[in-house]
């Protein structure tokens, strides 16, 4: 069964005003509906140029982006917010309400929707990421965990169909992360498409299904995650480096194929087994 | 913000001009900011601002000079021309163009406002001029070390300059950002009335003021990580300078120029009115 | 004697409602390489600007026990001349670097100390060396990668000459180039003799380059022994939320599953690969 391509870029180019090269140099990819994506690339790579693009917070300098449908150019970001939901990287830059629940509906408030629909909307989030029985918390007293997972409750009120998140381990331990991936990997087993950038390419492996790899302005790779990964020496050059089973099997099991992403588990049997 | 970054780098390159000392080139622009104020003749105003002109040329900085003046000058004249003209009292037998009731402007007026207009211009070619050709850090940390050894003022106040002109980047990153993650909350804050807008700076506020907060502990410690104390008055300043000959000579065309100023109010020919 | 010793040291912050730090003794000796690992909360930050004096001078609170850097007491020692023996990088580069050009801020804490200029030539000329950043020293941090600008903050510290130098996650917010040139760093400097303390989530490269590992969990040292002994613990490590280099996990999963025998875990890599190797050719 073919899945619809919910996001894609034409021929994108993209030039910040106050630089002379491009961020992004022809970049024509295609992302399918219910897609977990990782994109990773050194900083300065172009990954979070690329990724602010499908919000519309930025607009081509050449080419499209077209959005569920729609070219980017033709919508503000604020509408385009109603198909694609952006999770910043810090939860402390987009806090600013009084209670929990405020700071949820900010973002359906914003669009418009209705009283029942946003209470709806609330309730479901506030299960979702397992912040119940704090509503009127002030956020700032929550843990930095919980206030990740408010950042990502505002942004998931707002139904989105494409979630995208960036850099959710920084300043958080693998449990957190871990903790953080397997709700983002929820709501993709959901029908959300997932689209995340990291540094940490253990994660990726873990839950990423395809994995996009970014080096100066420019697609690098793209592929399922374990044909990525396995390309150990060409991925080097992006500035990567795989998880060590990657590495592992390169050297112990040349020949063979993975059909899967590595795991720890995953490679102890298959050096048994071959 | 890449163009505050690009003046800070300015200020290090190589010309006669640079190399002189920064204390000598701020007393310079003294001088040359204290001239406008006493002289409102357009004609010397002129001459000055050439001069500044010649040097700049010196300093290898006319082009960029062109390129940030070009349009600040055009702004500025404007904004002198369609304000100035009215405020202007035309006397009696001045040759007045258009009169409604309480707005009046005259061929005086005309003149005056242009006068005013070549005054701003003056100052504001040689502040361009002295952004472009000092090291402002340098200058501030030479002013530190004279205002400790010299005065026992503390570095505390020279060091928040500078450290400022640091974090200024970070701080307008950190307002993208913070506008950014509202912007993909449905919250556009470059769109709506007036008073919409002035609404919507409040939710920005809170992390933008979060932020820093934040910051300014971590500061806090990390001066203390690098042995920084208000007290000690036998700190060490690594960039030296001394005051050559050129130095002082330079220093002494600024105070020239306010000799110019005072002569010409002596002769009588330091005002615009000798041309209305 | 230990360059940093702690004994019994507890400490409650002035806001917080639970202990930071429980009952911590440990001993730092010259010339020691030594991982801090934990998860969030567990006190790694807390206890490295407790070695520092920062806790309870700056940050304040219920602060019990004995902290002795080179035999002077952290609680009463200005912060300021504790700093000159440890030396502390922090994560977030942006919050160290004060200045407006690399120049600038490596002679910055060596005007504060007052050296003399000729000195002052002298180190930093080392230090940028050192990080390998000579060309570039004019420049603004705006304009550096991340893992530059942390190297900046590095030299600046190293500038200062201390006998410790602690890196409290000085990687967790660069990307992986940035991240290896720091642990590089590091190792060179181990190699030229110097104490290192270095907090970490990033476990495989601790691997690599501590002697010794403290593992910490809610305040309290959970184990302190040499680096293999705790990263083989892999069902410890995992309790805690911690992952395991994943050699090592491969390994324990051939172990315990299949009843594979290792007279010792990889670590690293290259273990990995000579042992696996081993395995299946036996």
């Amino acid at each position: 069964m073919m899945s619809e391509v919910v996001l894609r870029t034409e021929n994108l180019f993209y030039k910040y005003p106050s630089r002379q090269d491009y961020a992004l140099l022809d970049v024509s990819l295609e992302i399918k509906k219910g897609e977990f994506v990782a994109i990773i690339g050194q900083n300065g790579s172009g990954k979070t140029t690329l990724v602010k693009h499908f919000n519309g917070l930025l607009k081509p300098t050449r080419g499209q982006v077209i959005v569920e449908g729609q070219d980017t150019k033709d919508i503000p970001t604020s509408e385009l917010a109603r198909s694609v939901g952006y999770v910043f990287q810090n939860p402390d830059h987009q806090i600013f309400a009084d209670s929990v629940k405020e700071e949820v509906v900010f973002g359906p408030k914003n669009l418009g929707y209705d009283e029942e629909r946003i209470e709806a909307a609330y309730q479901r989030v506030i299960q979702e990421m397992d912040l119940e029985g704090f509503d009127d918390e002030m956020p700032f007293q929550l843990s930095r965990g919980q206030r990740q997972r408010l950042a990502v409750a505002s942004v998931l009120a707002m139904e989105p169909t494409i979630l995208m998140v960036d850099e959710p381990t920084t300043g958080q331990d693998w449990k957190e992360s871990m903790a953080l991936m397997k709700l983002v990997k929820q709501l993709n087993d959901r029908g959300h498409t997932c689209i995340v950038t990291t540094h940490s390419m253990n994660l990726v492996s873990l839950f990423a299904k395809r994995v996009i790899v970014m080096r100066e302005a420019q697609v690098f790779m793209d592929g399922s995650t374990q044909e990525v990964f396995s390309q150990v020496e060409q991925i080097k050059n992006a500035g990567i480096k795989p998880p060590e089973v990657y590495f592992l099997a390169r050297d112990l099991l040349p020949e063979f194929n993975l059909d899967r992403p590595l795991t720890p588990e995953i490679l102890a049997d298959l050096l048994l087994t071959h | 913000m890449a163009f505050v970054l690009q003046m800070l780098e300015m200020g290090k390159l190589k010309s006669p001009i640079h190399q002189l000392d920064p204390r000598a080139k701020l007393l310079w622009w003294l001088g040359m900011v204290i001239v406008p104020i006493l002289v409102t003749n357009p004609f010397i105003l002129l001459g000055f601002t050439i001069w500044v002109w010649v040097m700049a040329f010196i300093a290898k900085v006319a082009r960029r000079m062109y390129k940030f003046l070009i349009v600040t000058y055009p702004v500025m004249i404007g904004f002198i021309m369609l304000t100035w003209p009215f405020f202007y009292e035309a006397t009696e037998g001045q040759n007045y163009l258009f009169q409604w009731g309480i707005l009046h402007c005259s061929v005086q007026g005309i003149i005056y406002a242009l006068a005013m207009g070549m005054r701003i211009i003056m100052a504001l070619t040689a502040c361009t001029f002295f952004v472009m050709t000092t090291d402002l850090m340098g200058l501030a940390s030479a002013l530190g070390e004279f205002m400790q050894n010299k005065l026992g003022i503390s570095y505390m106040y020279p060091l928040m300059v500078i450290s400022s002109f640091k974090f200024l980047p970070e701080l307008s990153g950190d307002y993208l950002t913070i506008t950014d993650s509202f912007r993909s909350r449905a919250m556009d804050i470059d769109t709506g009335s007036i008073a919409q807008r002035f609404r919507k700076t409040i939710p920005v506020a809170v992390p933008l003021i979060d932020s820093m907060l934040r910051r300014a502990m971590r500061i806090s410690i990390a001066l203390e990580l690098k042995a920084f104390d208000v007290d000690n008055k036998s700190r060490t300043f690594y960039e030296q300078y001394r005051f050559q000959g050129r130095d002082v000579l330079f220093a002494m065309t600024g105070l020239l120029s306010v000799g110019i100023g005072i002569l010409a109010i002596v002769l009588d020919i330091a005002k615009v009115e000798m041309y209305l | 004697m230990p360059i940093i010793e702690l004994e019994q040291v507890s400490f409650t912050y002035k806001e917080g409602s639970k202990p930071a730090l429980t009952g911590i003794d440990l001993e730092i000796n010259e010339g020691e390489f030594v991982g801090i690992i934990g998860p969030t909360g567990a006190g790694k930050t807390t206890l490295c600007w407790a070695m520092i004096g920062v806790v309870p001078q700056i940050l304040r609170g219920e602060f019990d026990g004995r902290v002795e850097v080179k035999g002077l007491p952290s609680n009463t020692t200005p912060v300021a001349q504790i700093a000159q023996v440890i030396g502390l990088v922090q994560q977030d580069a942006e919050a160290q670097l004060l200045m407006t050009d690399i120049e600038k801020e490596i002679t910055f804490p060596l005007e504060n100390l007052s050296i003399p200029r000729h000195e002052i030539d002298r180190r930093m000329n080392y230090v940028l060396d050192l990080v390998k950043l000579r060309e570039n020293r004019q420049r603004h941090p705006f304009y550096l990668s991340g893992g530059q600008k942390q190297r900046v903050a590095v030299a600046a510290v190293l500038a200062m000459e201390p006998d410790v130098l602690v890196l409290d996650e000085a990687t967790s917010e660069l990307d992986p180039v940035g991240a290896e040139e720091i642990h590089n760093l590091a190792g060179d400097l181990k190699q030229k003799g110097k104490t290192i303390i270095m907090v970490e989530h990033n476990i495989d490269e601790l691997a690599r380059h501590a002697d010794r590992i403290i593992v910490m969990d809610q305040g309290k040292i959970m184990r302190n022994a040499p680096t293999r002994e705790v990263l083989s613990d892999v069902d410890f490590l995992i309790s805690l939320g911690i992952y395991p280099p994943q050699v090592t996990q491969v390994a324990y999963t051939l172990m315990k599953e299949s009843g594979k025998h290792f007279d010792e875990l990889p670590i690293t890599l290259e273990e990995g690969e000579a042992v696996f190797s081993a395995m299946r050719e036996a």
